[in-house]
């Protein structure tokens, strides 16, 4: 059922990425194949902590990929947006949009 | 799930500014347009006043170290920024326009598709670019060289490798430096 068969769109958000780090981090992610752990903190200037946290909730969703290597001997923690991410993260997007669009056609 | 309309706008401004961010970083080309630019100017005089054969090897050396050269300063970027596109779409398309030009200039046995078939190939190679980095800069560069090389294909004009090829050369050379004044702005 979509927003415009009557359903409002906040019904179509999804409570897993509708937070601003989480759809920072997959929109990094749908935008580039791979991003480090330090790019994506210093891009949304988030703490260690914090990003962590998301990128947590993120993987268990099955929504980033995580993988852990070393370059020049030294740890590197490169995230990818899974398939389903990309399709989750397009699908919020979309229904964010559809949400402007109703409050301004309302206030219109 | 109460979301007002002001946060919502606001999320959306928030994520499609990251999102051009990262787009900014990936689609930084400066060294590449620069590099080959800069071979295409250095090959019209060695055309013009030593030889059309010193010109090819010119090219069928250069080309692929420059490819090489390229394919190590992506890769120290990647390191060095932390975020990687893709590269497979990029190398394909780097050796299709290697191969493309080689077999045409080759096949063109000094007429008019030695010179204009390998200018197509570019040009169109540079759209392929164009259209991964979503670039209208570099798109209007590439159908410029397209253009070129119907044109110099159909009159064939005097001089036509250097008619051809300093426009190619000056124009990714400014373009590069485009790019790389952005990226300074940008970091």
């Amino acid at each position: 059922m979509t927003a415009d068969s009557g359903r409002h769109p906040t019904a179509e958000l999804d409570e897993t990425v509708h937070q601003r780090v989480r759809l920072g981090i997959l929109a990094i992610l749908s935008e580039a194949d791979k991003a480090t752990f330090t790019y994506l903190r210093n891009a949304l200037e988030v703490t260690d902590g914090n990003l962590s946290t998301h990128v947590a909730v993120l993987a268990k969703a099955g929504l980033v990929r995580v993988d852990k290597g070393f370059v020049d001997n030294k740890p590197r923690t490169w995230l990818r947006a899974t398939k389903n991410g990309r399709a989750t993260f397009d699908a919020e997007m979309s229904s964010l949009s559809k949400l402007v669009a109703r409050y301004q056609s309302e206030a219109g | 799930m109460a979301l007002e309309h002001s946060q919502a706008k606001a999320l959306i401004s928030s994520v499609e500014a990251t999102r051009r961010q990262t787009h900014a970083m990936l689609s930084e080309n400066w060294f590449p347009m620069i590099l080959f630019g800069t071979l295409a100017i250095v090959s019209v005089p060695v055309a013009e006043f030593w030889s059309q054969t010193a010109m090819e090897a010119l090219w069928i050396f250069g080309a692929p170290l420059a490819v090489l050269a390229t394919g190590l300063w992506y890769r120290g970027r990647e390191i060095e920024v932390g975020v990687s596109t893709n590269a497979l779409p990029y190398a394909i398309t780097g050796i299709a326009i290697i191969v493309g030009c080689t077999a045409l200039g080759i096949a063109g046995r000094g007429g008019r598709v030695s010179y204009a078939g390998p200018l197509f190939v570019i040009g169109f190679g540079y759209l392929v670019f164009a259209r991964l980095d979503r670039s209208l800069a570099g798109a209007i560069l590439g159908a410029g060289m397209v253009a070129a090389a119907v044109i110099a294909f159909l009159i064939q004009p005097a001089h036509v490798y250097a008619a051809t090829m300093l426009p190619f050369g000056v124009g990714s050379v400014l373009l590069g430096l485009w790019s790389l004044i952005q990226v300074k702005r940008v970091r």
